[in-house]
Order: C-alpha cells, then structure tokens, then sequence
C-alpha cells in the first residue's frame, strides 16, 4: 500500500461519506436560517421519504412463492419513481410541518422551537412502525458496481451519489445568489420581521425551506440507507448527529459554513482510524474525533467559518 | 526581573484575596451586629408575647364556661345561632327573587310584588321565632351545672398559671442561652473587627506602597520619555512605545491627582476606544466630585453608551485610564477591574433597555441585586439554615422600605411584565439602591418617559443624591432634565469633550450649540 | 399538648416540605404492597420514581438555569456503570463505589459545566449531545463491557449480591432508599429554589448582563447548576442499578434524555409537582399502560405530541393546567352567583 493509495483512499472515502452528509447538513442549515431552529427532526423527515420509496418499491411485486416483497429491477424507472414519490411526500412532510407548527410558533423563543421539534423527533419516530409495518426494511441502491480508480474501491453508488448532492449543492447556491427566491431567503434569514414588512411573504419562503429541507433529508437519507444496506428507524441518527457536528464545527452563521464543517468532520472520519489502528486503539476513533470537534467549538464558540454577533446593551 | 515580576504578581493575588475578605468580614460583621440586636429584642418581648398567647388561650378555653355563667344559656345561644342563618338564608332568598323579578320585567322591578313578598317573609319569620321559643324554652342554670362550669374555670385558671410558670422558668433557660450567645457574639465581632483593621492596614500599606512605587517609577518614565523625544528622527518607529509611555505617566499622575483630592470620586482622563477604525471615544478627559449629579450629554452616536460600557468593563477600553475612589476608600485603576467586580467596588448601573428579570417578582427582582451582600452560600441555601431565613427577611425589608421611598411598593409581588415604562424605570432605579453603592451611572433614564414622569424622576434622582449622599453620573438627552437636576454637565460630540461646567455655562458654550443645532452661520 | 400541637405540628403541615414527605411514605407503602400490587405496575410506579430524580436534577438545569443540556443520559449511565465496575470488578463495599460513582460525576459535570460558557442557548443541546455520545462510547470500549460489536451492557462475570451495613439488600429492599433519596432530593431542590442561589440562577438564565452588574459570578452558578443535576442523574443510575440488576448503554442514549425532556417540559419546567405529574405521565403511563397493551408505539408518538403542543400553548405545563383549571371553576362558580343573586 503506497502512500498515494492510501491518501486516495482517505480522500475517497471522506467524499462519500461527505455525499450523504452534506444533504443533510445543507437542509439542517437552511432551516435554521430560516426559522431560527436547530432541527432535530431532520433525519427523521429523511426517514419518513426512504421509508416511502422502499413501500413504493416493494408494491411493485410480490413473490407469487413466499408472499414477500420481491422486486427484479429491469428498469430504472422502478427506482427513480419511487425515489421521486419518497422525495415528495418529505417534502409535504416539511411543507405540514412549517404551517401548521412553526407558522403558529413563531414569537416563541429559539429554544421552545428546538424543543419542539425534538418533540417531532419523537412523533416520527413512533408514526413510521404505525404506518410502515415491520422497523427494519431492505434498501436499494443505483447500482452495486464498483470502479476501481488507482487501486482505490469506489462504489458506483456513492459515486452517483456524490455527483448528485455537488449538482443539487451548486444549484441551491446559485439560486439563493441570483433568484429572487433566493433573495427572499437570505432576506428573512437575516431579519423575518423586517423581511415582512418589506413585502416578501415571508409565510411562503419559511414553507418552501422546510420543505426543501425535508426533500434534501429523504434523498440524503435514501442513498445512505441504500450504502448502509439496512433501513431502520435508528439509521439517520447518526447522520443527524454527525450534520448537527458539522453544521457547529463551520458555524452557523453563514450557508456554506456548515458544508465546510461536514467535509473537515468527514476527512477526520477517514483518516482517524488510519491514525490510531497503528495503535490498536481503532475503536476510539469515533470519540478522538468528537472531542476534537468539542475543543475546535470551544476555542471557537461561533465556529471556523462563523461571525460573533455582538449584543448593544 | 523575572522574580520582580513573580513577587508582585503574588503581591496582587494577596492584596485581591485581603481586599475580598476585608469586605466579606465586613458584611458579616453586619451581619452580626444586627443579629445581636435581634437577640436583644427577642429577650426583651419573649416573656410579653408569651404570656399574651397563653392569656388568649385561657380566654378561648374558658369561653363557654363564662358565657354560660354570664347568663348565655345553651339555648340562647342556639336560638340566635338558628335566627342568624334563618335570616341568612331569607336575606339569600330575596336577593335571588329581587332578580328574578328584575330580569322578567327588564330591569323595573315592581314595587308592589316586591313588598307581598317582604310581607310573606315577615310574617313567616315570625312564626318561626315563635317556633324557636317552644323549642328552646330558656331554662336557667341550676346550682349544679353553675358549680361544675365554675370549677371548668378553676381548672383552666390553674392550667393557667401552671404554664405561666413553666414560661418563667424556659424564659429562664432562654435568657441565659441568649445572654450567652449574645456575649459570643460580641467577642466574635470584636475578633473580627480586630482582623478587619489588620486586613486595612494591610490594604492601606499595599496601597501606600504602590504610590511609592508609582513615584519611583514616575521618575524613570519621565526620564526614557525625554530620552525617546530626544531622537526625534526615530519618533515614527518609536511611536507606539512614545504613546504607551505616556499613558503610563498619565495614569500614574490621575491616581495621585484622586488621591490627593479627596472631593474627586472618579476621574477620566485621555479615554479612548476605538472599534476597529471607528474612533467611538477619543481622548475624553473629565472629573466627577463626590455627592455631585454630573451629567454627559452630546447627540446620538456622541459615544455616550460607550463611555458607560467603558467604565463598567463591559468593554475593555483602547487607552485611558480610569481611576475611582471606592466603597472603602481606596483609589482603584477601574481598567483592571471585572464587570462584576464593579458594584463591589461601589458602582451600581441602570440599563438602556430595562433588563429585569421577568420570571421573578418585582421584590425578588431587587433581592437578587443584594447578591453581593450575601453573607450565606449555595450550601446554606440548600438546607435552609436559620442564618440564610434570617438574612432573607432582613433583605426583604430592605426591599420594601426602598420600594415604599420610591412610591412603587403596591407592584412588589408582581412580576415586572407588562408594567408601565415609567414604573419598570423607578424599579431598575429601586435595583441600584439595594446594593448601597457610591456611585450610581444612569444610561438614559428619561428615555421614553413623558414629561410628568420626566419630572417624577429628577424629584426622585435628587431625593436619592440628598437623602442617600450618592453620588449619580447621568447620560442623557433630555435637557431638560439635565439643566435641572446636574451640578456639572459635559458635553461631546464624535466621541471628543467639547465642553464640561455647570449647566448655565454649558448653555452659553457655541461649540455645544454647533453641535446639537448645527452650524448657524448666519445667526 | 394541644397547645404544641397548634403551635408546632400545625405550621409543619402547612409547609411544603410535609407533602415531600407524604411522596415518600407513599413509596414506603407501595413496598409493602408489594406482592398485592400487579407486577407491571409496581415495577412501573419504581421506575418512574428514580426517573424522576433524574428529571428533578434536570429541571433545575433547564428551568433555572436556561441551560437545555441533553447530557441526563450520560449520567445516569456514569452512576449505573460506575457502581458496578466499582462493586463488582474492583470489589469495594458499597458505600465507596456510590461515593465514587458521585465523585466521578461531580467532575463530569463540572467538565460539561465550563464548556457550557463557551457555547450558548441552542448549541448546548448539541454539544451536550455530543458529550454524551463520548461517555457512552468510553462506557462501550471499557474492556469489561466491550462485548464484540454490541459493547455496554452488563454481563459475565461473577454475580456479587449487594451488601450493605452487613445487611443483604434484595431489589425490593432498594425502594427504601429510593423513598430516601426521592424526599431528601425534593427538599434540596426546593429549598434551592426558593432561596437567593434560585433566584441568583434564574436572573444568569434572564439576562447575562444584569446578573454580572450584579455582582453574580456566571461561571460559579453555571457549575452548581450542573453540578447538582449530574449527582441526581448519577444517583437516578445507582438506584436504577440496585433496583434492576442490569443495564445497556442503549437505555441511556439519545432517547432517554429527550424522555426526560419530555417529562419535565409536559409537567411544568419549574414546579416539584409538575415534575412529578409530569414523570408519571410520560414514563409510568407507558410503562403500566401502554406497554401491557402492545401499545408502545402509540405512547412515543402521543409523548411527542404532547411536548409540541404543551411547549407551544401551554408553557406553564400540567401544573398550569391544574392552575387554570382551579381559576375557571372559581371564574364559573361567580359567574353562576352573579346570576342568581345580582350584583348588590
């Protein structure tokens, strides 16, 4: 193992793992932006869109033998429908979410909307055993093909993946630069009161963001589980975590910060465990990695890439 | 010079750790003091207020017996007790039938149905005292009811002076257990005030010292200043070193210039704070006397709010040097100072946006102001100790004499929400006055006040000024107020002095005018 | 004798600290019902009394001290963990593994403590998170308790009985303590709240500013608060640990501190009372109820609900329900007079 492969393989792996996480964390930020809320609920929104598209797929055919799903996938279609439906109903998922909750919440104080929505948290996690049946589901990936790049293993799934999010990514940055849409947001993220005022429905704007959140959630958390192979109730949570890391670790200030934050978090998830194997102690990866995060937050409250607000008294 | 400076960091660790227990002794000996008083009072009214109680108890116990005695028979007391809720009830009764009336007839009540009925009721009245006095014929006392209900009231008159006598004898036990403890008191405040004095000496020979050292150092500073200015080519590359010199030397010579005066509570001199390129104060220099209302003023955006921030350490100011005369005495540089070691020192401050604590009652609100008086820990609190109830009421009576001096006491048990500006301002007032500082600093205290309440709160700023000798540094737009009240007013602008004296002089100043109407060129 | 008892029992009942005691003889005698009681409930009624010490610490936490910290978990795991390390692999008497189960939290929290002054209002629940995380992972890698892929949770090993004062305790005989602890930690907490480092708490939770003009030390305060609500945590886990002989790290996780969470927003963030209303409902109702009937499910999501809606409408929690409810019988009962009898 040269030293090049191994750094390929770092750089690889950090990619992947960013693919997923910067969906996630980019909706995370977005609606604290906003609505001033850190979303607990993001990776349940997620769930609640891979859950649908694994229904959606499985109902396109049963086993006439044993009765269970079982679904040859000839087409891409049989995916990206489903993917499409999963998408949608997150996304009225957020959509429902903003109006009927936040929109009433709105002169509540920064901490009731958390707390409202680790309350969500816990709506959804017991909505999705009611509605779906069975907690744990199979998923399905683009494809189980691998490239091999300079001795590297790369999953063409991820790949895809990967490709997806920096397409989504760039496309959300450009509208929020040069739409009015885009205006629209960063106008109320900046002040919701004074944005009102000077005319921009403000009621549509939080909607739309919740809802794109949740949109942005489900596909992070359809090519996860897809990566995972496994679907549970529980698999986000990590992920949810992690965005919440990456999102204080860049700080919350500013739209890209939270990315910055993901790809450092995920780089440090690639190469933490090269470090340490040396030293057998590879399970400690995980925690080394956290508390650097904690010491990175605590010589810098606001985070690497945030602004200190100062309060005139 | 390494071990100089390690010597006079424990130095400053030592004199921090006196000075702190120098006041914390202080507080208790208070403390004390009041306890002591406390005893006195205890011992002087136990015996009174006992023997009232166990008077009032021989009274209810004998109740009935000297009722009885008195001519009060059983049945009598039955008879009106049954002709009290009879009327009680008939009273109930017409009241319900008056609006019964009223609501059928849309509002007039008929005069006539109502008096058949005030008629019935009379007549059903009667007949019912009738009834009462068949059943309870008013049968006098015998002899033998009379003798037993007489000797209920020996019994209970020799209960009577048996517990009197045993109050005796634990007032007694008491007496001598508060004469003791009000002896250990006093030996215990002499001891503490014997290790207070020492703790000032202590602190006033620290101070001495620094004097002394700050002359010593005064004369070295002088000589390198002149050595620098000297070299007047190299006075580019030097200049910081030239500016920090100089503020050094001023430092030095307003600490002495306040410690020779003693009329002078707090001087600025050269106070600069720069935000980046934004040059909020620059080079504002002026003296606030003791006891005296002194008032800043200048347009918005003068750097007034900064200046205030500036002393309290809420920021940390560029240059300049603050210097103030303390609760004790002392000359202390405020720049070394925490912000909340500020009304340790003896500064208290109001907000420009009233910060009071919503979740708690108005009065509770000024019992955590007296934070810094506390003489019992988190550890005390959680148990409750006699020493923390203590310390409570006294505090709370202190509150509500402030509250009642300042006409707001009827708004103590209410939480500040949603009260008026005027009386949320005389609150944060309230606030300040809890701490017994020195120094109170107002930041715009008119602010969205109208003109009666203007008034209100120069009769209020004054009464405290005479009443409580505090002296008040005031930040202000309202002139009126200013003019009226302030014995020295200055003004700036842009963050520089442009003029300071009385009122009538600061009226007559042209710059003061230039400033707040303009250049009037042609006037 | 009926003078003293005008003069001393009665002011005794009145004050707040007779029905703290009254909680506990409640306990004591749900012990002794012990085999008359439906085992699903008695175990419910035990749980949810050590939960609620738990959730007592945390009140003061959030409701005092504005700090929303999702670190509960972490110390219920420390005092449970601790315990048993402490008992059972480095065989101590009893007395020395709860001190050190304590000492060791007492450190903790003061570690969560300072990092609390860093970070403010919403990013201390995310970073008390992740402070969590990191002690579930230590407990999971503890070599004792690392079993293959699913470390953390009891296991192997020889079995030792509790000991204590020469007295075998059975898990019965811990509700003893339980009553104990649940009476002596309602009363602290009270007595907190009520005295000047209540109010002290509550103005650092209003406004930073004020509190430092006056003179209250931030990072002091910041640390009792902690301080305290990690002991209760630790002491929730001991009990837990005497009570049920067992333990996972995945009863400490994530869930387990928005459960608390629940329990003190739903029952009134600053009231004793509500604290303990609220505890009942979310833990015991699902422990006695919902779980008895296949119900899980229903309990988690009527629980989530229960936090938007009560968060959003009714801050104040069921003790202001309670309250208000009070108030609009009065309100009715007048109104009612008014009718019948006019206005005089």
């Amino acid at each position: 193992m040269s030293f090049t492969t191994d750094l390929l393989s770092i750089i690889a792996s950090a990619l992947i793992s960013f693919s997923f996480l910067s969906l996630a964390t980019f909706g995370i930020v977005l609606i604290f932006k906003t609505s001033s809320t850190t979303n607990f609920a993001q990776g349940m929104l997620g769930i609640l869109g891979a859950y649908a598209t694994s229904y959606f797929i499985d109902k396109q055919g049963v086993n006439d033998l044993t009765g269970l799903p079982s679904v040859v996938i000839s087409s891409p279609w049989q995916l990206i429908l489903p993917m499409l439906a999963g998408i949608a109903i997150s996304f009225i998922a957020g959509l429902f979410i903003d109006v009927f909750i936040f929109r009433n919440a709105k002169y509540t104080n920064a901490g009731t909307k958390q707390i409202i929505t680790m309350g969500l948290v816990i709506v959804i996690t017991g909505l999705i055993p009611l509605i779906f049946g069975s907690t744990t589901r199979v998923s399905f990936a683009f494809t189980q093909k691998t490239w091999m790049l300079a001795g590297v293993a790369l999953p063409v799934h991820q790949l895809i993946t990967l490709a997806i999010s920096f397409i989504l990514i760039i496309f959300i940055f450009i509208m929020l630069k040069y739409t009015k849409w885009g205006l629209g947001v960063r106008s109320v993220a900046s002040n919701e009161r004074v944005a009102g005022l000077m005319g921009i429905n403000t009621n549509v704007i939080n909607a739309l963001s919740w809802a794109i959140a949740g949109a942005l959630g489900a596909l992070s958390a359809m090519t996860y589980t897809a990566a995972i192979g496994t679907m549970s109730v529980m698999s986000m949570i990590d992920i949810q975590v992690n965005a919440f890391y990456a999102s204080i670790l860049g700080g919350f200030s500013t739209f890209f910060g939270p990315l910055g934050g993901a790809f450092l978090l995920t780089a440090g998830q690639a190469v933490f465990p090269k470090l340490l194997v040396s030293f057998n102690l590879a399970q400690w990866s995980n925690t080394v990695l956290y508390l650097a995060i904690i010491v990175a937050v605590l010589i810098k409250p606001v985070g690497l890439f945030g602004k200190k607000i100062v309060k005139k008294v | 010079m390494a071990q100089n400076k390690i010597i006079s960091m424990i130095d400053m660790i030592r004199h921090a750790y006196r000075v702190n227990k120098h006041r914390r002794l202080t507080l208790l000996i208070n403390y004390l003091s009041g306890l002591e008083v406390e005893y006195i009072r205890q011992d002087e009214t136990y015996l009174d207020t006992r023997f009232k109680q166990l008077e009032a108890y021989y009274q209810e116990e004998v109740e009935v017996a000297t009722k009885r005695l008195g001519g009060y028979t059983k049945d009598l007391e039955k008879k009106e007790k049954a002709i009290a809720s009879y009327d009680k009830k008939a009273y109930w009764q017409r009241r319900a039938y008056q609006t019964k009336l009223s609501r059928t007839s849309h509002g007039m009540i008929p005069q006539e149905l109502l008096n058949t009925y005030d008629q019935k009721q009379a007549q059903k009245r009667h007949e019912y005292l009738a009834s009462l006095d068949a059943k309870y014929p008013n049968v006098l006392l015998d002899s033998n009811e009379k003798a037993l209900y007489t000797k209920h009231i020996e019994e209970r008159k020799n209960v009577l002076v048996h517990r009197q006598e045993r109050a005796q004898t634990i007032y007694h036990q008491k007496h001598i257990r508060w004469i003791k403890s009000i002896d250990k008191n006093k030996i215990r405040i002499l001891k503490l005030t014997e290790a207070n004095e020492k703790l000032s000496t202590y602190i006033e020979d620290f101070h001495n010292e620094e004097v002394k050292r700050d002359e010593r150092l005064i004369f070295n500073l002088r000589a390198a200043l002149k050595e620098l200015e000297d070299h007047s080519d190299s006075q580019k590359r030097h200049h910081k070193k030239h500016q920090k010199l100089k503020d050094q030397i001023d430092l030095i010579e307003t600490t002495k210039q306040v410690i020779e005066q003693p009329s002078i509570h707090l001087s600025v001199s050269k106070l600069k704070m720069f935000f980046g390129g934004v040059k909020a104060v620059n080079d504002l220099s002026f003296q606030v006397k003791k006891g005296e209302i002194f008032g800043l003023i200048g347009p918005n955006g003068a750097g007034k709010t900064t200046v205030f921030n500036c002393l309290t350490q809420f920021y940390k100011a560029t240059a300049g040097s603050m210097v103030f005369r303390n609760k004790e005495g002392n000359v202390v540089n405020l720049y070394q100072r925490k912000t909340h070691d500020m009304i340790h020192e003896g500064i208290a401050r109001s907000f420009q946006n009233v910060e009071l604590i919503w979740e708690l009652t108005v009065l509770d609100n000024l019992l955590v102001a007296a934070h810094s008086l506390l003489v019992t820990n988190y550890f005390e609190h959680m148990i409750h100790s006699r020493r923390m109830m203590r310390e409570e009421k006294v505090l709370r009576t202190k509150g509500m004499s402030i509250l009642k001096n300042l006409g707001i006491e009827e708004y103590a048990y209410r939480s500040p929400y949603g009260l008026p500006y005027g009386i949320l301002k005389k609150v944060e007032l309230a606030r300040t006055l809890m701490t017994d500082p020195s120094l109170i600093i107002l930041d715009e205290p008119a602010a969205g006040l109208n003109d009666a309440e203007t008034q209100e709160l120069a009769r209020i700023i004054q009464k405290i000024n005479h009443e409580y000798g505090i002296t008040i540094f005031l930040v202000e737009h309202d002139m009126g107020l200013v003019m009226s009240i302030c014995d020295t007013v200055c003004a700036i602008s842009f963050g520089k002095m442009i003029g300071i004296g009385t009122p009538y002089e600061i009226q007559q100043n042209p710059d003061v005018r230039k400033a707040y109407l303009g250049d009037d060129s042609d006037e | 004798m009926k003078i003293w008892m005008k003069e001393h029992l009665q002011p005794f009942l009145k004050k707040p600290h007779f029905g703290f005691i009254v909680v506990g003889l409640v306990l004591i005698t749900v012990r002794m019902l012990v085999d008359v009681l439906p085992p699903d409930l008695y175990g419910a009624i035990v749980t949810t009394s050590y939960y609620y010490i738990a959730g007592l610490g945390f009140a003061l936490l959030l409701g005092y001290g504005g700090l929303a910290s999702l670190g509960t978990g972490a110390f219920v795991g420390i005092g449970a963990f601790t315990l048993h390390y402490v008992y059972r692999f480095m065989t101590m008497p009893l007395l020395i593994a709860i001190l050190a189960a304590i000492v060791l939290s007492i450190i903790i929290s003061i570690a969560f403590g300072f990092v609390s002054l860093r970070i403010s209002g919403m990013y201390l629940a995310i970073v008390t998170m992740g402070l969590s995380q990191i002690v579930i992972e230590i407990i999971k890698n503890i070599p004792n308790y690392a079993s293959g892929t699913t470390g953390g949770f009891l296991s192997g090993g020889p079995r030792r009985p509790l000991v204590f004062l020469g007295m075998e305790l059975s898990a019965n005989a811990a509700v003893f303590f339980m009553a104990v602890f649940i009476v002596l930690g309602m009363i602290v907490v009270h007595n907190l709240i009520t005295s000047a480092t209540g109010r002290a708490l509550l103005s650092i939770k209003n406004s930073e500013t004020a509190a430092q003009t006056m003179g209250i030390n931030l990072l002091k305060y910041r640390l009792l608060a902690f301080v305290i609500s990690g002991v209760y945590g630790t002491l929730a886990g001991v009990l837990s640990i005497m009570y049920v002989r067992n333990a996972s790290v995945n009863q400490i996780g994530l869930t387990f501190a928005l459960n608390i969470l629940a329990a003190v927003i739903i029952g009134g963030t600053k009231s004793i009372w509500g604290i303990l209303m609220g505890t009942f409902v979310i833990f015991g109702l699902d422990l006695a109820i919902f779980q008895r009937f296949q119900l899980g499910n229903y309990s988690v999501i009527i629980n989530g609900i229960l936090i938007i809606l009560v968060v959003m409408f009714y801050p104040g929690g069921l003790i202001q329900l309670f309250g208000d409810i009070k108030k609009f019988i009065k309100k009715m009962k007048a109104k009612w007079r008014e009718r019948k009898y006019g206005t005089e």
